[in-house]
């Protein structure tokens, strides 16, 4: 019997640039903070170990200060915890994994997995699959050994894309998995894939621990995975543990008020709303009433969201005739009005929009 | 409104003066300077726009120098067809009254009900006054005024009721406050992104530069990230070399260590192998020697068996050569004795031929002489021929030459005789009856012809006739013939006529002709002359002797001879052949002699060298037993060089240094490999300890944050300037609109002074001077007439618009100073007009002439001064 926690992509040193402020900053070491809620859960669930299949950095030119950071956030851990190179942290020279030298810093329980060597942790054996390269055309457990005579536990380790999994994607670093199962692995443990997903009963990607991007599918858990003796089908759970959370509804298109009105009380209805991410992709047509509004609205919630990302690009508006007649616009500026509306441009709606403004003003 | 009269007292150094009457049209108020035509100006100006109140230097300055008196004006005018009187008095005890048909104002409300009547905005604020006057400042020009562009006089008030009234006119909404408060707003934010030529400044600019240089600060950061990778590619690299380099060096000392051994084992098998080639070099030596004693022994036996055999051979051969050569000896006896014989016989043979050769030879001499006769007699009747035909030629004097002569003289006598022919008259008479003519007696019937080229004269017995040829030159003509047949007279000679001459040229010529043929037939055959060749024939027949005799033909001699010649030949040959055959075997006998002998040496000197060797039996059984040693030392030689070869041979040395060079090339290499590694490492750990990461990005937040600022600042500075275009555009079109009744209200009076000129306008409508083409000329560049009379159509025009259908005085104060007889003209037409339609048009002038032509209904002659 051996249980561990399978996470994988921490990115730890990735900025979240478009976080500005101290939301960013939040943001960014809440990345190092999930890791000790990991730590926590190891604890909780006594495991056996924590395996991370590949890009714990997100960068191996990471400054000192994230490995510090890492180091300081394992110590944390109760167990052994495998730390896989992967194709953002590969095993090179400036490796980042290598900087983090846990043997030199107190860390014995930690184990950086820079070769091929096999892991033994209790009834179990990992082992890794280390990428040596960012990209590579080859199969990177193509070199795992064949079960033999071994009667233990097997657990592969190793980052990229399954075959059938990635297909129409990246080439590099694919992985043949029916081979590597056919060579009696209990158990694959895989990184390289942001959102959790079981791609067979014996294989699956945990997903990042906190999301990196929006288009990310059911990132922000842990896998906790049981395996009671070799051959038998692993038992695998899954654990949230991300603080941040990333909304990104489907594009909507706004058809006047209503719309308006409905989008901004879903808005409002968020919660923990100053550890959530929110990307709006909105097209329609609004008037200038309704499109100030909502522009009023979302500026607003800007301020209090951790980050909010609002496309508006494909909002038209047009006045309606009570606005026009609302305007009171004599002489030229009438004429100019006429022409911008007839012009039916962004330009012309934003020009639009200004003179509203400014006759509004001079009034 | 309409001023009726005016009058003041006690002003400005004027006691009393008046305007009793102003005309509803034209009124010219005229003076010299210093009559009061501008303190009158002045006075209309204080009655209707002045408070009363205060004593402000421009009103103190109304008071006359030394007068005690308070300056009052009383001015009446009308309203909408109402008159009003309006009284103000300055200074002292001032006060102001307004009156009209039942009702009077005072003191302020006069002044509220004034402005209300002249629609100014205030009255008593004099800094203000431009700005509140409403129209007045337009239609009022002073002294001095004129020149001013009436732009400067057209406040917001009037701008705007200016503005509306047109708009009314063309049916459209007058820019408005509003309009031009927006424009200029939008102006100003545009301004913020593009300069007045449409660059980008100010926020655009700025965005854009942050842009360039977040793109700027992302580029050299992820160049420092990808020079790290790079090295660290290198790094790996350079380990997997140096591992490979460590492996290949440790198999290289390998290799030479095995290299190194076989070198060591060749080398002693090769000790061994020169120790048995050396024992099996002399086996083989022995063998040698056993095989040339044996050899020899059998060739000298041999060689001595054949001596012998030889010599006795050269013994029978000598013996038959010297038979051979007795035989030849007495062959070449016989032989000399037949060769005698035979010269014998050539001998007489040759004197037979001679023989026959003497008498061939005089045959042949006889031959010739005769032939030689026959040709001398020929010779000799040649020269007779010859001579006779050279005294015929001779004879006859018709050679070619006098021939030419004679026929030129005969063609000038026919000639001379046609010319004279020509000229000659032919007379023939017939006799009718018998008579005499000319002494003649001619019977009736018979005829006398007369040819004459002179005068002739017939004697008849009835008279005389005288016949004269008509030619001019009868005597030359008859001279020239008698010239021409007395030439041709000499030339023939005794000749009896030119037919006869030219036949006797002919025969002459023949003559010739024979005559050289013989002569070149005579020097053919006697080139010598006739006598020499007669005398040399007789030479000859004495020469020729008697008659040799010959015992046989020439033929039959030559054959006997050419016989007998033959004959000493093969008789030589032979002998040639015989003394040959001896010679050869005396030769042979001596080569005989001479074999032998040196046999006989050889054998003798062979001889000792062959007792000196075994017998071929003993020698065969010495061969035999050396060549088993040979046989022995060979095999094993084999054997030990098959071991040298199988220790690696001759190559083992040049094996071993090829690894050795190749050991020390790796290590080398290795060494380099290590240096460069350690370099690299050393570059690699200096870089590591940044956070590259994060700068790349931050470098892309940057990026992405400034390109999103750019788009948002490029779209609203985009969409301003679409607006302040669209703006400008509805603006230009509404003010083109708008100043199209300004254009047809003003411009035909323009185009008189001006004709290739239309008003020009500011984007707020104003006037600022005169398009010619496509140039404008501001109104300050104008002339000073120029401005004056541009100045003064404007405010009339503009004013005549704003009025609409009231009636306002324009008042002029020396307003056409600076202006040209011509264009004054044009300007009183002006004025004229603008009366006709609802301007009251007041001139005050120093310049009365000026107006003459003006046809004014009212004119005020000023004569006072200042007093």
């Amino acid at each position: 019997m051996t249980t561990f926690l399978h996470t994988a992509d921490w990115q730890l040193g990735l900025t979240l640039g478009r976080v500005e402020g101290d939301r960013g900053a939040r943001a960014r070491n809440q990345r190092f903070d999930t890791v000790q809620r990991i730590a926590a859960l190891a604890v909780e669930h006594a495991v056996d170990a924590v395996v991370v299949p590949g890009d714990v950095f997100d960068d191996n030119s990471v400054g000192p200060h994230h490995v510090q950071a890492l180091r300081d956030a394992l110590r944390d851990f109760p167990c052994p915890v495998l730390l896989l190179p992967g194709n953002h942290d590969p095993a090179t020279a400036d490796s980042a994994l290598r900087r983090l030298a846990p043997a030199e810093h107190g860390l014995d329980h930690v184990h950086v997995l820079l070769t091929d060597e096999p892991v033994v942790i209790g009834e179990a054996t990992f082992f890794p699959a280390p990428l040596f390269r960012r990209q590579s055309p080859d199969d990177p457990c193509a070199g795992l050994p064949e079960r033999g005579d071994d009667a233990g536990i097997r657990v592969a380790v190793a980052h990229g894309s399954v075959h059938d999994f990635s297909r129409g994607s990246d080439p590099n670093n694919c992985i043949d998995l029916r081979a590597l199962l056919a060579k009696g692995f209990d158990f694959v443990a895989l990184g390289d894939w942001h959102g959790l997903q079981i791609v067979d009963p014996r294989a699956a990607y945990s997903g990042t621990h906190e999301a990196t991007k929006f288009s990310e599918k059911d990132p922000g858990q842990v896998l906790l995975v049981e395996i009671s003796e070799a051959g038998a089908t692993p038992v695998l759970t899954p654990l949230p543990v991300a603080r941040t959370r990333w909304v990104a509804p489907p594009p909507r298109h706004l058809d006047g008020g209503a719309d308006v009105d409905a989008l901004l009380a879903e808005l409002d209805a968020l919660e923990d709303r100053s550890w959530t991410l929110v990307q709006l992709r909105l097209s329609g047509v609004l008037s200038l009433t309704d499109r100030t509004r909502l522009s009023v609205a979302l500026e607003r919630h800007a301020g209090e969201l951790m980050h909010l990302d609002a496309d508006l690009s494909e909002v038209r508006q047009q006045l309606t005739t009570e606005e026009v007649e609302q305007l009171d616009t004599p002489g030229f500026l009438g004429s100019a009005v006429d022409t911008l509306r007839a012009l039916d441009t962004p330009d012309a709606e934003r020009a639009l929009a200004t003179l509203v403004h400014l006759i509004h003003g001079a009034a | 409104m309409q001023i009726l009269s005016l009058e003041v007292f006690d002003w400005c150094g004027l006691d009393h003066a008046t305007l009793s009457t102003f005309s509803d049209r034209l009124t010219v108020v005229s003076g010299p300077n210093e009559a009061g035509k501008s303190r009158l100006v002045e006075a209309l100006h204080f009655a209707l726009f002045e408070s009363h109140r205060g004593a402000a230097s421009h009103k103190r300055e109304l008071r006359s120098w030394g007068s005690s008196a308070a300056p009052r004006v009383v001015l009446r005018f009308a309203v909408d067809g109402q008159e009003f009187t309006v009284e103000k008095q300055f200074l002292d005890r001032p006060s102001c009254t307004l009156s009209t048909a039942g009702r009077t104002w005072t003191d302020r409300q006069a002044l509220e009900e004034l402005k209300r009547l002249v629609d100014a905005r205030a009255l008593n604020d004099r800094k203000s006054v431009a700005a509140d006057l409403g129209l007045w400042p337009l239609v009022w020009v002073r002294q001095g005024r004129s020149r001013t562009n009436p732009s400067a006089d057209l406040n917001a008030d009037v701008q705007s009721t200016l503005e509306s009234t047109l708009a009314d006119q063309i049916g459209a909404v007058a820019t408005g406050p509003v309009g031009l408060q927006v424009v200029d707003r939008v102006e100003k934010l545009a301004s913020d992104f593009y300069t007045p030529t449409g660059r980008p400044t100010g926020t655009l600019l700025a965005a854009t530069t942050a842009r360039d240089e977040a793109r700027e600060r992302l580029h050299k950061a992820t160049e420092a990230v990808s020079l790290v990778r790079t090295l660290a590619d290198e790094v790996t690299r350079l380990q997997a070399k140096q591992e490979s380099l460590v492996e290949r060096e440790r198999d290289a000392r390998t290799r030479v260590a095995q290299a190194r051994a076989a070198d060591d084992d060749a080398a002693s098998a090769r000790v061994e192998l020169e120790k048995q080639e050396l024992i099996r070099q002399r086996a083989e030596d022995a063998v040698l020697a056993a095989e040339r004693a044996l050899e020899e022994q059998v060739a000298l036996t041999e060689r001595l068996e054949a001596i012998e055999s030889r010599l006795s051979s050269l013994t029978t051969e000598a013996s038959a050569l010297d038979a051979r050569a007795a035989g030849l000896e007495d062959d070449r006896i016989a032989l000399d004795e037949e060769r005698a014989a035979a010269k014998l016989l050539v001998q007489q043979a040759r004197d037979l031929v001679a023989d026959a050769r003497a008498l061939r030879q005089h045959t042949q001499a006889v031959a010739l002489l005769e032939a030689r006769e026959a040709q001398v007699t020929t010779a000799a009747t040649l020269s007779e021929r010859s001579t006779a035909l050279r005294a015929a030629v001779d004879a006859s004097p018709w050679d070619a030459e006098r021939l030419q002569a004679l026929d030129q003289a005969a063609q000038a006598a026919t000639a001379a005789a046609a010319a004279l022919a020509q000229a000659a008259v032919a007379v023939r008479f017939t006799a009718a009856e018998a008579t005499t003519l000319s002494g003649e007696t001619l019977s009736a019937g018979q005829e006398r012809v007369f040819s004459t080229v002179r005068p002739l004269e017939l004697v008849l017995p009835v008279g005389t006739v005288t016949v004269t040829p008509g030619a001019a030159t009868p005597a030359e003509r008859e001279a020239a013939d008698q010239e021409a047949r007395t030439a041709l007279a000499a030339i023939l000679g005794d000749c009896p006529s030119v037919a006869e001459a030219r036949l006797r040229g002919e025969q002459r010529r023949d003559a010739s002709i024979r005559l050289e043929e013989c002569t070149q037939r005579l020097a053919a055959l006697v080139p010598n002359g006739l006598a020499a060749a007669q005398a040399s024939l007789e030479a000859q027949r004495d020469d020729l002797g008697a008659t040799p005799t010959a015992a046989l033909p020439l033929a039959d001699a030559e054959q006997s001879l050419a016989t007998a010649n033959q004959s000493v030949d093969t008789l030589d040959a032979r002998s040639t052949l015989l003394a040959d055959a001896l010679r050869d075997l005396r030769v042979e006998r001596a080569a005989c002699d001479t074999e032998a002998a040196t046999l006989r040496e050889e054998a003798a000197a062979l001889r000792p060298r062959l007792d000196r060797l075994d017998d071929a039996e003993t020698l065969t059984t010495l061969k035999g037993e050396a060549a088993q040693r040979l046989a022995a030392a060979v095999t094993l030689s084999s054997a030990l060089r098959d071991a040298f070869a199988e220790a690696g041979g001759a190559e083992t040395k040049a094996t071993l240094r090829r690894r050795e060079r190749a050991l020390a090339a790796l290590g080398s290499r290795l060494q380099q490999v290590r240096t460069t590694l350690a370099t690299t490492v050393a570059q690699l750990e200096a870089r590591v300890g940044e956070d590259l990461h994060g700068e790349v990005q931050a470098a892309e937040a940057e990026v992405t944050r400034t390109e999103a600022a750019l788009c948002r600042i490029e779209a609203r500075a985009e969409s301003l300037r679409l607006l302040l275009h669209t703006l400008q555009g509805a603006r230009d079109a509404l003010q083109e609109r708008l100043v199209g009744p300004v254009r047809q209200r003003i411009e035909p009076q323009i185009r008189r002074i001006f004709p290739n000129s239309r008003l020009a306008f500011d984007e707020a409508g104003r006037v600022i001077g005169l398009e010619t083409g496509a140039v404008t000329e501001p109104f300050e560049k104008l002339s000073g007439g120029a401005q004056e009379q541009l100045g003064i159509l404007v405010r009339m025009g503009l004013a005549s618009i704003v009025a609409g259908d009231r009636r306002i005085p324009i008042v002029l104060d020396d307003a056409l100073v600076n202006t040209d007889r011509r264009r004054l003209e044009a300007m009183l037409a002006a004025f004229d007009e603008a009366a006709e339609s609802q301007l009251q048009v007041i001139v005050f002038t120093c310049h009365e002439a000026d107006f003459d032509q003006l046809g004014a209904d009212v004119h005020h002659a000023l004569t006072g001064t200042r007093s």
